[in-house]
């Protein structure tokens, strides 16, 4: 049978509904994968998306990066309970005590406890993301003390791509990703660099309404561990949640991440407040923990200046879902998108909670103008 | 912040960089959502946003934990 075969259709309508200008969407289950697209990915060429379009994937970059760093503790290179500066001597924050003991499990579930939104433009070259890190030294203010509180943070995501730069010997986290996981998982539809992606058909963000090119063409290649540059077709995340579901082997038998590796990052770290079915119920290493009505799913999101993405695993069904889009109402489209093709069954009810009424004020009324109150990407 | 009978009045304070480059505060209003959680009554860039608070109200949290610097 084959899977989704509506799912064209699916995404030409719900594009259609939401002013997305283009999307592209993967889903695997098993062995299967079902691929489509829908408009384009630049308004100003009108050259149409395809399935093999490359989008921008923000922060979904964020469990590359914790991939490499799993690697490197897989291979007893790194303990994940050790300070980071005993690998990078050169990290830290503002606050001293801090600085000496913050971990790479902190860094990897975000509880830091320091202020990560520092997205500061160092240029392009080989040593962006080290002048980032100098960077945190003098702004990274901490906000609650390390290991106390979970706060979403960028700049400890960037740390890791150094520190897995420097432990590799690689010159950048750039060739150790392309060295280490991209070329090893058989991905041939990503790109680290600008000057990569425009040997694919790569889409543009879009702001606005109506939906304009975004002036805002990438975020600093400081933060390109965080997620600011890499770019992917939606299979090539699917290839990579299908590596993790088959225990760090990719398609080909090639092992990519050691045995075990993304049941340790499914093991939760921290516990969040229940905002919502489309928020995230804990944080992983590297991964969003989901409750779906008791169903386990685990993914990330990413958004850049105008392009969203979704990326989800559901382990119990062997199911990858990624979804691109490249403006509009994107958290509209995903949800439905998400919604119709990661159901149990045709006609069963919304697994994670996004069709359901948005929750009332005390006096009964719902919150002005209509709508559901929907997850609000991270990435920035 | 300000609380009434229906909800919260919230201020964020830019500080650091953001305060550095002259970006102003923003106020938005939430109502009770239940189960300790407030939504915002305007969509920001599309979504509505769920927010809560953390260890007493110290700090909002909305995937960020932002520290409560007024009653």
């Amino acid at each position: 049978m084959t899977l989704l075969p509506d799912l064209q259709g699916w995404i030409d309508r719900a594009a259609g509904r939401h002013g997305v200008p283009g999307a592209a969407v993967a889903v695997g289950v098993g062995d299967q994968l079902a691929e489509a697209a829908t408009g384009v990915v630049n308004l100003d060429t009108g050259v149409e998306a395809t399935a093999d379009s490359l989008f921008q994937i923000g922060s979904v970059t964020k469990v590359w990066t914790a991939a490499l760093v799993m690697q490197l503790a897989g291979e007893g290179l790194v303990d994940l309970d050790e300070p980071v500066r005993r690998y990078l001597p050169e990290f830290g924050v503002l606050d001293a005590a801090a600085s000496d003991s913050i971990t790479m499990r902190q860094l990897l579930s975000h509880t830091g406890g320091f202020d990560g939104d520092l997205f500061e433009d160092t240029g392009r070259g080989d040593d962006a993301v080290a002048k980032l890190v100098a960077f945190m030294r003098s702004n990274a203010r901490q906000v609650s003390g390390p290991g106390e509180l979970f706060s979403y943070c960028n700049a400890g995501y960037c740390a890791l791509g150094a520190l897995v730069a420097r432990l590799r010997g690689r010159r950048t986290w750039e060739v150790a990703m392309r060295e280490l996981l991209i070329e090893p998982l058989g991905a041939r539809h990503m790109a680290l660099y600008p000057e990569e992606a425009i040997m694919f058909r790569a889409a543009v963000g879009h702001v606005g309404e109506p939906p304009r090119v975004s002036p805002w063409r990438l975020l600093p290649q400081s933060n390109a561990p965080a997620g600011s540059t890499p770019s992917a077709a939606p299979r090539d995340l699917v290839r990579f949640g299908r590596m993790l579901l088959a225990d760090g082997v990719a398609a080909d038998g090639t092992r990519v991440v050691p045995a075990g590796t993304f049941d340790e990052m499914c093991r939760p770290q921290v516990a969040l407040p229940r905002l919502g079915g489309r928020y995230p119920a804990a944080w992983g290493l590297g991964l969003m923990l989901f409750d779906w009505d008791g169903t386990p799913v685990v993914g990330h999101d990413g958004s850049t200046p105008g392009q969203s993405t979704t990326w989800r695993i559901v382990p119990d069904r062997g199911l990858v879902l990624a979804i691109h889009e490249n403006g509009g109402h994107a958290s509209a489209f995903i949800d439905e998108v998400q919604c119709r093709s990661s159901r149990p069954r045709p006609g069963s009810a919304c697994p994670h909670g996004c069709c359901r009424p948005a929750p009332r004020c005390r006096s009964g009324r719902r919150p002005t103008p209509g709508g559901t109150p929907h997850r609000r990407s991270p990435t920035r | 912040m300000k609380a009434d009978a229906d909800g919260l009045e919230i201020t964020d304070i830019p500080h650091g960089l953001a305060a550095e480059f002259g970006e102003g505060g923003t106020t938005a209003r939430y109502v009770h959502a239940g189960d300790g959680r407030f939504v915002g009554v305007k969509p920001d860039e599309g979504p509505q946003p769920l927010i809560a608070f953390l260890q007493d109200g110290r700090f909002l949290y909305n995937m960020r934990a932002v520290p409560r610097v007024t009653d």
